[in-house]
């Protein structure tokens, strides 16, 4: 049935509802979704205790970690774990967030979680998502899009300050202007409001939207010095620093830097800069993407939806179990860039 | 340890679109897709029904053991083109009707199924009576059983008698288009002003207010029923088969004059002609029965197809004792074809035993089969809008619902999982107390959006039924009529040239707004094992008033499909005059919520039933 995935969280914007069992429909023959008690979509039963005999591995990201489109177990972070036997991989993934968000959930929900790895797998994409105070959705049971209020960070001399905290209750209307419209550029603004319009009235368009957006696809990598990545790497940075493990940075590409559409050099340099001055592995799964695109053309995303198929997913899992497993052996202590091809 | 044997059915493209989950012969889920799309009888492919199977059996399509569509396309085609050849030219528009759909989705099934669920699975057909058949003989509680099947039209079919026993059905006799008691009955719906396919109810429930005056003009012109109970139609009188209507001028002169236009004042002639059908259509369901106990000799009946939704006549079936125990299925129309597809291939094909069922209960499982509301979700959805509400006990919410109840307060009532088959049984139902004389045309105008002349069925504890009416049986799906015990009734007579609904404000007993005009009311005995929150309302409220009964009635407006999910509910609960809105464990009272953003046009949004 349609049910409504999230419950409001003051902090977060949202998290899964609380044990929550359910299946989506979805292009790819639909997902079934299993949340546990803390509201997140895992199998497993969040403790702060560490388990006996496990190494407990902590992932977050936003809904290709969360693994939309696909069922729990079939998941890259599941799929990590099946592959090491000694190891449990709790699932933070949270869909539509932003780094603040998952940060956030990093921050309320792990906070005094043990942990031996922490995998940061922001979607390249989501630093856009950072400049936002709302984001918009397909509303849960009429799917109508409405904007849902997120919390946000402001730079004050280079400190994080955190913003919109409570979170508002409730959807804005689609036609507000966003506070923080002006911070990403007027073209782009533009550009995502005729996607947003023309998605909700013409739902078959979204190829044509696709090519669109990208044109408004993040500037913020260009340079070390924009808004955009400032606030990013700041958060990453912050986050990177409180951790009481090791920490590994794994970005996932758009499928348009798969496809060789756009360049990915700048997102590129800006994770290895932000590596180098934090100390965190960079795992960077690009190359060996691409390479497994070329053999398998096609088959790592849906056709429409721009998620990673259960064979995308399997991808990403082979990418980084040789690098999870060497960083619970203690193989990070020299971190370094670390492709994964 | 072997894979589980796991089916899912699919009723669809015709009238009420449906899915069914069955593992290993258990039913796991069922659900109409109405439910989720809000097109009440909506016909399309289930997307929807079939997500929430697999749902709630939290299973893969690739874990499937086959899915089974619940009739056969290819002969209903052969139907369609035989009768066309036979109506020649006059038949072409029956045809062009009917084209589209037949060549169009309902050849495509696998199709379909593979674009809904991502993998090519086996993809079975059925014939449309034998899910029929297997939708009341497999969840039945009897191991054997006669088996009766009466609708509107199949592929071929209309009407089988068959027989039952174990894991296997047999279908040994059936009655063929054009013939068909379902049909008949249509038409006279139709003719009265009704909606074929959910009018059928109403025309049973007008019958107590006519008299049969032209059962005797059926019997001569309509149709022939012959000692073994098989009939046949005179099909001069009707346009199904080479008309656009149900019915044709002929038929119009023979009740003296034109059809009733919908919406219209209802006459006497309409009640007549209500309770003459109703008697005929009584008449030739008993001669089947009569026949298919003497060809079989079992000492317990099953019954589904739309007739078997006939509960007046199901309970003149009981009450004749010509069969020990009768068992119908709660979801007889169309959309039980799915879970009878399911179960016939898990048993037929695969050889799956019945599932376990205590002795003297059902393998229906109360028909409770569809979605369900856990706290978590009510609670988010209550919060994230900000709309007041209690948090309450198991306990607590009977006590507190029923004092309100006894206080003349309406309930909106949405607990456990959500009903199969078209009546709410409890757990999608807007409730009240039946003692009060203005609770049934409150219901009606404030709540139902109608004016009605049926009144509302009652719940009364299943020990103490036999108080209350002339019955001391399981009734849990609302399917068997019993009157109103003599002494609780309230003498009356009415003439013929009153105004209906001066008949119907009457009061006819000490539970007026659930006894019919003619003392009968549609029960549904609850006991505390399929739903014991239910059950311990009823007693809660039977502690505080002494009356073990309550008003029943299905959790929607006129045209809406039966609320499904918490915004469906909360929605429907503040367009109306409910008082009371009951989501599992939680307790909201109109008077604290928030004013309602709605359209000033959402009666729109509903067709007419």
């Amino acid at each position: 049935m349609s049910r409504n995935l999230f419950q409001y969280d003051p902090v977060i914007g949202y998290r899964f509802v609380p044990g929550l069992k359910g299946r989506v429909r979805h292009e790819g023959g639909g997902y079934l979704v299993r949340c546990n008690n803390a509201g997140f979509r895992s199998d497993h039963v969040f403790r702060d205790a560490p388990t006996p005999g496990k190494r407990r591995v902590l992932v977050f990201g936003d809904s290709n970690t969360a693994g939309d489109g696909v069922s729990n177990g079939k998941r890259f972070s599941d799929l990590i774990e099946a592959q090491l036997p000694d190891c449990e991989v709790y699932n933070f993934g949270l869909p539509s967030s932003g780094t603040d968000q998952q940060y956030l959930a990093f921050r309320e929900c792990a906070g005094a979680m043990h942990y031996d790895l922490l995998l940061l797998c922001p979607m390249v994409d989501n630093i856009r998502r950072n400049l936002q105070d709302a984001r918009l959705i397909h509303s849960g049971l009429s799917g109508e899009l409405a904007l849902l209020p997120k919390p946000y960070f402001d730079l004050a001399q280079g400190a994080l300050v955190l913003r919109n905290v409570p979170v508002p209750k409730g959807h804005l209307p689609v036609d507000n202007a966003q506070a923080d419209e002006p911070q990403i550029g007027s073209v782009r603004a533009l550009a995502r409001q005729a996607m947003s319009h023309a998605n909700a009235r013409f739902p078959g368009l979204r190829g044509w939207t696709q090519w669109l957006r990208r044109l408004a696809l993040p500037a913020e990598y260009n340079s070390p010095n924009t808004l955009g990545w400032q606030l990013m790497r700041t958060i990453l940075a912050q986050w990177i620093a409180e951790a009481r493990a090791p920490v590994i940075l794994a970005p996932i590409p758009t499928f348009e830097h798969i496809d060789g559409n756009i360049r990915a050099a700048p997102y590129r340099a800006r994770f290895a800069e932000l590596s180098r001055e934090t100390g965190a592995a960079l795992v960077d799964v690009l190359d060996g993407l691409r390479a497994q695109n070329a053999t398998r053309p096609g088959s790592l995303r849906f056709p429409t939806d721009e998620h990673p198929t259960v064979a995308g997913h399997a991808a990403i899992a082979e990418l980084l179990v040789p690098h999870v497993a060497r960083a619970l052996e203690g193989g990070l202590s020299n971190p370094m860039q670390m492709s994964a091809e | 340890m072997s894979e589980p044997v796991t089916i899912l059915g699919l009723s669809a493209l015709y009238h009420d679109s449906a899915a069914a989950l069955v593992r290993d012969g258990q039913i796991v889920a069922a659900a109409q897709e109405e439910r989720f799309s809000r097109v009440k009888h909506d016909r399309r492919f289930p997307v929807n029904a079939i997500n929430y199977c697999l749902e709630a059996g939290m299973v893969e399509p690739d874990e499937l053991t086959a899915v089974v569509f619940y009739d056969d396309p290819v002969l209903t085609t052969d139907r369609i083109v035989r009768t066309l050849a036979h109506s020649g030219d006059k038949g072409l528009a029956q045809w062009l009707k009917s084209a589209p759909g037949l060549l169009g989705a309902k050849m495509r099934v696998p199709q379909l199924v593979a674009a809904e669920l991502g993998a090519n699975l086996p993809v079975l057909f059925t014939e449309h009576h034998q899910s029929h058949a297997a939708s009341a003989f497999f969840p039945s509680p009897f191991d054997d059983a006669a088996i009766l099947t009466i609708d509107g039209v199949g592929e071929w079919a209309t009407t089988t008698l068959g027989h039952g026993s174990g894991n296997q059905l047999q279908i040994e006799q059936d009655i063929h288009f054009p013939h068909s008691l379902g049909l008949l009955y249509s038409a006279f719906t139709v003719f009265t002003g009704f909606k074929v396919n959910s009018g059928e109810y109403k025309l049973m429930g007008l019958a107590p207010y006519g008299q049969p005056i032209y059962a005797g003009v059926i019997r001569d012109n309509l149709i022939d029923i012959r000692p073994d109970g098989s009939f046949r139609l005179n099909l001069d009188y009707f346009g199904y088969l080479d008309g656009e209507g149900m019915t044709n001028e002929r038929f119009a002169a023979l009740f003296g004059g034109p059809p009733r236009q919908a919406e219209s004042r209802i006459t006497q002639r309409e009640m007549d002609m209500a309770a003459s059908i109703q008697q005929v259509t009584e008449e030739a369901v008993m001669a089947m029965a009569r026949h298919l106990k003497t060809r079989t000799g079992a000492a317990n009946l099953c019954m589904a197809g739309g007739v078997a939704l006939n509960c007046v006549a199901n309970g003149k079936l009981l009450a004749s004792g010509l069969f020990d125990n009768i068992w119908v299925q709660p979801a007889a129309g169309d959309a039980g074809g799915a879970l009878g597809a399911a179960l016939l291939v898990a048993h037929h094909r695969h050889d799956a035993p019945r599932a376990a069922a205590a002795p003297g209960r059902d393998r229906q499982q109360g028909s409770y089969l569809g979605p369900e509301l856990s706290n978590e979700e009510i609670a988010a959805y209550l919060d994230f809008n900000d709309y007041p509400a209690h948090r309450v006990t198991d306990d607590e919410r009977a006590s507190r619902v029923a004092a309100a109840m006894a206080e003349g307060k309406v309930i909106g009532w949405c607990v456990g999982r959500m009903e199969y088959g078209p009546r709410a049984l409890g757990a999608r139902s807007i409730l009240g107390d039946p003692r009060s004389a203005q609770m049934q045309s409150a219901m009606n105008l404030k709540i139902k959006f109608r004016e009605s002349f049926r009144p509302f069925a009652p719940a009364v504890l299943r020990d103490k039924v036999a108080d209350w009416f002339e019955m001391d049986a399981d009734s849990p799906y609302m399917l068997m009529v019993a009157p109103v015990r003599p002494e609780l009734r309230i003498e009356q007579s009415f003439s013929t040239a009153e105004d209906l609904r001066a008949i119907v404000n009457r009061p006819r007993s000490t539970i007026p707004a659930v006894t019919h005009v003619d003392y009968s009311a549609r029960v549904q005995t609850v006991d505390g094992v399929d739903k014991p929150d239910y059950s311990d309302l009823i007693a809660a409220f039977d502690a505080l008033t002494g009356c073990p009964v309550i008003v029943n009635t299905s959790f929607n407006v006129r045209g809406e499909p039966i609320v499904c999910t918490v915004q469906d509910a909360y929605r429907c609960f503040m367009r109306t005059d409910m008082d009371v809105l009951v989501l599992e464990n939680f307790v909201l009272f109109k008077d604290e919520q928030p004013a309602f953003a709605d359209s000033q046009n959402w009666r729109d949004e509903f067709e007419l039933d």
